[in-house]
This record gives structure tokens, sequence and C-alpha cells, in this order.
């Protein structure tokens, strides 16, 4: 049977190396229970998922973690199977366009994870069902993203909740960041 | 056609003593739809652990939740320590598992409580809720604390048990079991509990598997679901116990599996006070950790807490990522309340166990270098004389309620 075959790390990335040339070297096995992939762009990173969820028995879903890579935003998909193996799938997308496809019509509990994905890094999640925001309040200025790496809480004023990070801005000195300190206790 | 309508129940909930809001859409008295709204208690602490060092950050990771405080302070530290290649000795981890079991045993019986006051049977709630006490003086007496303990440190633990300890330890267990065989007994006997709770609140396997249910929630929809068995960490690989699961796939199994887990907890307890290994306490760790990533799983009171840490190499963490197991159990929660009346909706939100803190009692052991218990009294005088030293005066506040 192919589920007994699927209860050793080395097998399954071998099962994957195998459909997928591209990531040949790319997964590591840090410690027993825990496999690690190599971020992908969506084309190829979606097939990987589908196979993984589908042939090797990963279905089930734990998490989402975005990253702030500089250029790139990733996002990691956390995996178990019923070995309770994890299997840890990177998606890259870029910084200035940055989106990916919702998995929550797969796996429901994805749903806050992925309104996560849009209030806190700024990735536009396709196909996420509507609803209320989460977890940033009504009110919170639009392009604000706070788990981006540029992105200071110290230049974030909660009485008027604006983002007034230093440097010049129209109509405005320099230096005005004292003040903005002060008031953002 | 029956009418519709929407009842909005929060943001300050009347059953629970932490802020969501749920839109009940109602046909008569049934609930028809529901719609789950958290994120009132969003705190920033992941992007506040991006700017602080590890030893800080166990601080701040320590009060993500006051109950399953150590829950996530020792699957942070499992994360770190797999990053730092360090092994904690064999002593630290029985340690961090005992605290992990008292932490299992307070919180069941917390539940225990608030889920019987959810239905008014209050006083099973007192009953529980007395015995709770001995557990949280256990942990005073071990730690210091009644919550946040603050026992955990990267390497391992900062207080070892003596043997002074152990007495007091198993005096509470044998009443603590005592008790509890008592409330299992009621549990699957009581015929008014079960005609209150049985089908309530239901959670079909099926459904369980697809809405990512976790911790007592999954195992009452019969899934044999279990960090400490199924990836196992500190010393669980080592403690006889018995994973308990329930096909009740309701509110009442949910009764049933708690109930019957404190006892497995208990067992674990003297396991560990009979089998505690010699030696020390901590291993040497860097301050710096080197580059990598890591994924930590733990078993908490109310299901599988998992961890994410990447770190950079330098002594302050790239990134840290939470997932608490009550975000997993509110997934189901809509489904849950669907079907049901709206007089069951607070025992059915009560039944996943959100987390909520209970430190509004005391025992001051820092300051002033003495040691006292002050009542509810003292500390509120306590808040308003720190608070006027401070220019504020709390007193003086009028409070104009229409």
């Amino acid at each position: 049977m192919e589920d007994s075959l699927m209860n050793n790390e080395e097998q399954i990335i071998s099962r994957i190396e195998e459909k997928f040339p591209f990531l040949q070297g790319k997964l590591r096995c840090q410690r027993a229970g825990r496999l690690w992939a190599a971020p992908l762009f969506a084309a190829e990173f979606w097939p990987v998922f589908d196979f993984a969820v589908g042939e090797l028995g990963f279905d089930n879903f734990h998490m989402l973690v975005g990253l702030d890579k500089g250029e790139n935003f990733e996002v990691i998909y956390l995996l178990s199977n019923a070995q309770h193996i994890m299997l840890q799938l990177f998606q890259s997308t870029p910084r200035q366009n940055p989106v990916v496809k919702s998995i929550n019509a797969l796996f429901p509990n994805s749903l806050f994870h992925e309104r996560e994905l849009e209030d806190l890094f700024g990735i536009k999640v396709e196909g996420l069902p509507e609803g209320p925001r989460y977890p940033l309040p009504d009110g919170w200025p639009d392009g604000q993203h706070p788990l981006r790496k540029d992105w200071n809480p110290q230049y974030f004023d909660k009485k008027t909740m604006t983002y007034n990070p230093p440097g010049p801005k129209a109509g405005e000195e320099a230096g005005g960041l004292a003040d903005k300190e002060g008031a953002a206790i | 056609m029956n009418k519709r309508i929407v009842v909005p129940i929060g943001p300050q909930h009347p059953a629970l003593k932490e802020p969501a809001c749920f839109h009940i859409t109602l046909e008569g008295e049934k609930v028809v739809a529901a719609n789950v709204g958290i994120g009132y208690n969003h705190r920033g602490i992941e992007k506040a652990c991006e700017n602080r060092t590890y030893i800080q950050d166990l601080y701040i990771i320590e009060r993500v939740c006051g109950i399953c405080s150590h829950s996530h302070s020792t699957a942070f530290l499992q994360a770190i320590e797999e990053l730092a290649g360090v092994a904690i000795p064999p002593r630290a981890s029985y340690i961090r598992t005992l605290f992990g079991e008292l932490e299992r045993l307070h919180s069941h019986l917390l539940w225990l409580g608030v889920a019987a006051h959810e239905v008014g049977f209050d006083t099973m709630f007192m009953y529980t809720w007395r015995d709770r006490e001995l557990v949280l003086d256990i942990l005073a007496m071990l730690a210091g604390n009644r919550v946040n303990y603050g026992i955990n440190t990267p390497g391992g633990v900062r207080r070892d048990i003596e043997e002074k300890d152990i007495r007091p330890i198993k005096k509470m267990l044998d009443t603590v079991e005592e008790r509890n065989k008592y409330y299992i007994n009621l549990a699957l006997t009581e015929t008014t509990l079960h005609a209150r709770l049985g089908g309530v609140g239901k959670l079909s396997r099926e459904d369980a598997l697809r809405f990512g249910a976790v911790g007592p929630v999954a195992r009452a929809a019969g899934l044999a679901m279990d960090v400490r068995k199924d990836d196992p960490y500190a010393s669980y690989a080592e403690m006889p116990f018995k994973l308990i699961t329930d096909d009740h796939c309701d509110v009442f199994g949910r009764v049933v599996v708690r109930v019957l887990e404190i006892m497995e907890s208990i067992g674990i307890i003297r396991h560990i006070l009979d089998n505690l290994p010699p030696g020390g306490i901590a291993a040497k760790f860097p301050r710096r950790i080197p580059a990598g990533e890591a994924v930590s799983r733990y078993e908490a009171p109310r299901g599988e807490d998992i961890h994410y840490v990447m770190s950079n190499g330098s002594d302050k963490p790239e990134r840290v990522k939470v997932r608490a197991p009550s975000e997993a159990n509110w997934h189901g929660m809509a489904h849950m309340l669907e079907g049901d009346y709206l007089a069951d909706v607070p025992i059915i939100i009560a039944a996943i166990d959100p987390c909520y803190s209970c430190t509004d009692r005391a025992i001051v052991l820092a300051g002033d270098g003495g040691n006292r218990v002050i009542d509810w009294k003292q500390l509120r005088s306590y808040s308003i004389d720190w608070h006027r030293e401070r220019g504020v005066d709390i007193s003086k506040i009028k409070l104009n309620i229409p």
C-alpha cells in the first residue's frame, strides 16, 4: 500500500523529488517528524501543494506563517500526515504585488490565518470569503501592515490612528518624531 | 415561514470574561447561522518579540495566556532549544512535564466549574474551584506564583523540586483524586447533567477533522489526537498514561474527556515524583542563536499549541508565530452553534474552553522584600495609591452613567 510507504521522512522526500525534479536537494529533514521545503512561486508551488495534500496524505492543516523577506513575502503552510510528520511548504510572492490563493474551500480552518495575512502583511488572499477583518480593529488606516519589517510601532500614533514615519513629507518638517513619540504612549 | 432575527452577543460577553462578538441568526429560538468575531484582544505579541531578546521574549510569551502560560513558554523554548542545538537535562525535562500536568489539572478543574456555572449548576462550580485552589497553592509553593509560574528558562528550568515539596504535592493529589472520582461518577450517572448537555454543541468526527478541532473538543469527537502521544516532547515518551477519547461528539462528551483526563494527569504527576532523575536543572544556553527555523508542538490543556520561530543569528528572533489551541477551535464554533437553541449558546462557547486570565488575587513576593498575602480590598487600595503616586487619582474619577 502506498500509505505504508509514507511513514518515513526520507521516502517522502524522495517521492516529492521524483515528482518535481526542480526540488532536488531543496527539501530537508531537520529532525524526526519535521520536513522543510524551499520557497517556490505560485506556478511551481501549487502542484507541489496539491501532490502533498492529495497523494502523500498531508491533509491535516495546522497554520499559516507570513514572512517578510525583503523583495518577496513568503507564506509557510504547515501540514501533517497520519504519522504526525509535519511538512512545511513555502510559497513566495513578490512584494510589489503580493497575492496568494485561498485554501479556505479545502481547509475551513485556514480562515483566520488568511485574514491575518491580509491585515498584518498586506498579502491579498484571492478567494477568501467575505467577512469582518481580523485581527486589526475597525478604523485601522489602509495600507498599514504591522508585521512588515519596515513598519515600526514607534511611529504609530494610537490616538489619531495614523502612521507617521520620520523623513520629508509634503507640508511638514522632518523631525516631528519626538512629538509623535510623546503622543504614542 | 418564520421570521429571522439577528442577535448580537458581545463583545462584552455575558458569559465569558473575554471580548468576543457573536452575531446569532435566530428562527424562533433556534440558531440557524452564527458569525464569530474575535480579535478584540490582539496585543501585537509577535511583533513585540521581534524587537526583544530571546530572554525578554520568554516573559512576553508566557503572558500570551494566563491559564496556559507554561504551555506557551515551553513551546517557545523547545523551538529555540532545537535551533541552538541544546538538550535540556532529564531532571529539567521532568520538571517541565510536572508543571505541564499541574497546569492541565487546574485548567480542567477551572473549566468544569465554568461549564457547571453556564448551565446553572453552581454547586459544582464552587466545588471544582475550591479543589482548583489546592493545585494553585502547590504551584505557588513550587514557583512563587499561581499562574505565570516563570519556571522555564532557555536550557532548562529555574527552580528545582526539593524533597520537602513532594509530600504536600502527593497530599494534594490524593484529595483532588478523591474528589474527581466523585465528579466522574456525577458526570456519568447524573441524569440532569446529561439531559442538559447531551446533544448540545454537536461536532461530528468528520466535522472535527474538517474544522481542525484540537484537544478535548477533538477527543470528545472520537479523534485519538494528543501531541503528548503523537509527537512526544519533554518527558512524555516515558510517562504512563491513556489517551482519553469519547464518542458523544457534544458538550457532554467534552465533560467526560476532561474529568477522565484529570485522573491521567494525577497518574503522570505521581510517576514524575517517584522517578525524578537526579542531576542539574539547566544546561548552558547561548545568548545568540544560529540562523534557522523550527516548529514546536505542545499539548496545552485546550489542545495543540504550535510555535514557529525563525532566528537570524543574533540575540533576537527574526519571526515568532503562535497558534494557540483556542484559535484552532474557533473555526468549528459557528457549526457547533447552528441547530441549537439560543439558551445553549453560552455553554457551547464555553465548551471549547476559550482562555481567560484569573489573576485577581495576588501574592506579593517582590518589591518590599517581605512576603505578604493581600486581599481584594487591600489590592484595590494598593492600586489607587500606585496611580496616585504617579499623578492619577482614580478615586476622583466620576463615571457618567446615563
